[in-house]
């Protein structure tokens, strides 16, 4: 869940670099393995390991280990923390402005402006 | 008003008009007999409120569920004042501690001629600092993330 000031953080960082944004656009558009990522890029297959790797310690990529091929995907688990919690926020506070209404209204003051 | 400004997704703002003058609609929010009359909805009830309403005051609101759990949450005022504006934490108590995280509630209160116009913003960042370092970031995931239709089909 990404809830937390240090994984909002990792994330953060991760998608702070021009190469790793790349890799989260890609995989965008679907599964990769790891070799198929390198292979889009004009850099070292280590060096795309690394991203991979810090992409997947801030939450953002899931690894899937089938056999020697490693498939990497995008995690919705960044955008469902962040609905999931507004979702959340909106029905408490919805709720809670309509109890003050009734509370305003049963106020004299509000009388006298009616 | 010199204070809008557009929230950084995830953000949620809500507005609503009062038939009350903004004083008795910031007294709502600001006295403890008031607001626990209107935080606990529902089947929730509030037993508890202690407010420090003042710059670098707490306050902590106790909330009851209907299954007898009861809920806390607790934050600190970053601005007061009456009876335009109110800006303070807001953190619901978990049960582990690491998944606690602050974030920023801001109340406006909007004078319309009598009647008030409330214009409330939560946000999960606890200040306005950490929302702007957090700004650039999470305005690219949003981007990049919400236009993925496959993620979407993952969801349902």
């Amino acid at each position: 869940m990404v809830n937390t000031t240090g994984q909002l953080d990792a994330v953060f960082s991760a998608l702070g670099d021009p190469t790793r944004r790349q890799i989260v656009e890609r995989l965008a558009r679907g599964p990769l393995s790891v070799g198929q990522i390198a292979s889009r890029f004009s850099i070292s297959q280590p060096a795309i390991s690394r991203h991979v790797r810090v992409l997947e310690e801030s939450g953002l990529l899931e690894r899937h280990v089938l056999g020697r091929v490693h498939t990497c995907t995008l995690s919705p688990t960044v955008m469902k923390a962040a609905s999931g919690w507004l979702d959340k926020q909106r029905s408490f506070w919805t709720a809670a402005l309509d109890r003050l209404d009734d509370l305003l209204a049963e106020s004299p003051k509000r009388k006298k402006i009616r | 008003m010199n204070d809008t400004r557009t929230p950084v997704a995830p953000a949620l703002v809500l507005r609503r008009t009062y038939t009350a003058p903004r004083q008795r609609v910031f007294d709502a929010w600001t006295k403890p007999e008031l607001a626990m009359k209107f935080l606990g909805t529902g089947d929730v009830t509030v037993p508890e409120v202690r407010m420090e309403v003042r710059t670098g005051g707490s306050y902590n609101i106790v909330m009851r569920m209907p299954n007898g759990e009861l809920w806390n949450v607790r934050g600190t005022y970053r601005e007061v004042r009456p009876p335009q504006r109110l800006v303070m934490t807001w953190r619901w108590e978990e049960e582990k501690p690491e998944d606690e995280h602050d974030t920023l509630l801001t109340l406006e209160f909007n004078d319309l001629d009598g009647a008030t116009e409330l214009v409330l913003t939560h946000e999960q960042f606890a200040d306005e600092d950490s929302r702007d370092r957090h700004q650039e970031g999470w305005a690219k995931i949003m981007e990049q993330l919400a236009a993925l239709a496959y993620l979407e089909e993952r969801k349902k």
